[in-house]
């Protein structure tokens, strides 16, 4: 499978369920800003601001204000829907993944070459090329890649490496995966 | 149980018998049951309405009660397994071009491709699901392998069978296999 070559860093994890939930909940909501819970919520207040603005002009015309008032309702109900209730069903969906498939929650080690990464568990081996990622996300305390690489996601918690190497790997994830590169 | 090995190069048309294998193993069955319900009772309030409601307006709005109703309730018989080839033809155009080695023994799964390999007891599998086409290895969380019918023997196919009915018991099913 592999070429042999010296690697950049070596990480050993574990992933917990919590870390898969919001590995899976980073890879969402980084897809676009539109993905955002606060882009989509924003919006939706945005609505319901001009639903106000509405208010004198129908109190005015139609003697009465339960149009816009209820358009209020509705989108303020929309808000709290992408804000709140949405994330946390996907964050649920996460933890369910990761309650059906057993290889998730085993200890991993994961070897970063130059072109390549190889990833191994108890049970599986996984050498895929950078080309192979579709999309790499970070934030201050994961890593998630997904592509064509065998497994719906790659969850790296950061708490498994330390300070030198997390630079490292986030200087070479950007210069490598340049557009497919979203930090959160 | 003596040992299966198969090799295969994944075709055009094991792509697709996979991917629908995949989305009819995943389809809930009360989703259906709540869709054809739904299409039930949408035709039941449109001949009603026909029935008991003067007027072209009201005739209007039943026609169109009941061509919804037919839409909604035989969706998953007619515009789903359209809507799965449409998917699976755009997903087979990106999808890049791979071998598989997939051996079953008494305790294990190997599975073995250009860059993946893996050797899963059976007790690591989330389920097992096999139709007439193909046998799908489910590991959870969408990873799943797959086993084309076409690569395995009568034989072979019997011997597998009955090891993975011993094997996953409840977690195995099968669908539309002669």
């Amino acid at each position: 499978m592999g070429t042999s070559q010296q690697a950049l860093l070596e990480i050993r994890a574990t992933v917990q369920r919590r870390d898969f939930e919001m590995g899976y909940y980073l890879a969402r909501k980084l897809v676009s800003p539109l993905h955002l819970p606060r882009v989509q919520a924003g919006l939706c207040l945005t609505g319901a601001a001009l639903c106000a603005t509405m208010i004198p002009t129908c109190s005015l015309y139609l003697g009465s204000v339960w149009a816009p008032v209820c358009g209020i309702g509705f989108f303020v109900f929309l808000a709290g829907l992408f804000g709140w209730l949405v994330p946390s069903m996907v964050k649920s969906r996460g933890g369910w993944m990761y309650q059906t498939n057993r290889t998730l929650s085993l200890p991993y080690t994961m070897r970063v070459f130059e072109d390549r990464f190889e990833w191994e568990n108890e049970y599986e081996r996984i050498c895929a090329h950078w080309t192979d990622v579709d999309r790499c996300y970070e934030n201050r305390q994961y890593y998630v890649l997904r592509g064509d690489l065998e497994k719906p996601l790659l969850v790296i918690p950061k708490k498994a490496m330390d300070a030198p190497a997390m630079e490292t790997l986030s200087r070479f994830l950007k210069k490598t995966l340049a557009v497919r590169y979203r930090g959160g | 149980m003596q040992p299966v090995e198969v090799t295969f190069l994944v075709t055009k048309q094991d792509f697709y018998e996979w991917k629908r294998a995949l989305s009819r193993a995943q389809l809930r069955r009360w989703e259906v049951m709540l869709c054809r319900g739904m299409g039930l009772c949408f035709l039941i309030l449109g001949i009603c309405g026909a029935c008991f409601f003067p007027g072209t307006a009201a005739k209007t709005a039943c026609a169109l009660l009941m061509l919804l109703s037919v839409a909604v309730g035989l969706y998953y018989d007619t515009l789903y397994p359209y809507l799965i080839h449409r998917r699976i033809t755009a997903m087979w155009e990106t999808a890049p071009q791979k071998t598989y080695r997939i051996g079953f023994s008494e305790q294990q799964v190997t599975v073995d491709s250009e860059r993946y390999c893996a050797t899963l007891p059976y007790a690591m599998l989330s389920g097992v699901y096999e139709d007439s086409h193909v046998i799908l290895l489910d590991i959870g969380a969408g990873e799943l392998h797959f086993v084309p019918k076409r690569t395995l023997t009568k034989e072979e196919q019997q011997r597998l069978q009955q090891h993975l009915k011993r094997v996953m018991n409840e977690k195995y099913k099968q669908e539309g296999v002669r």
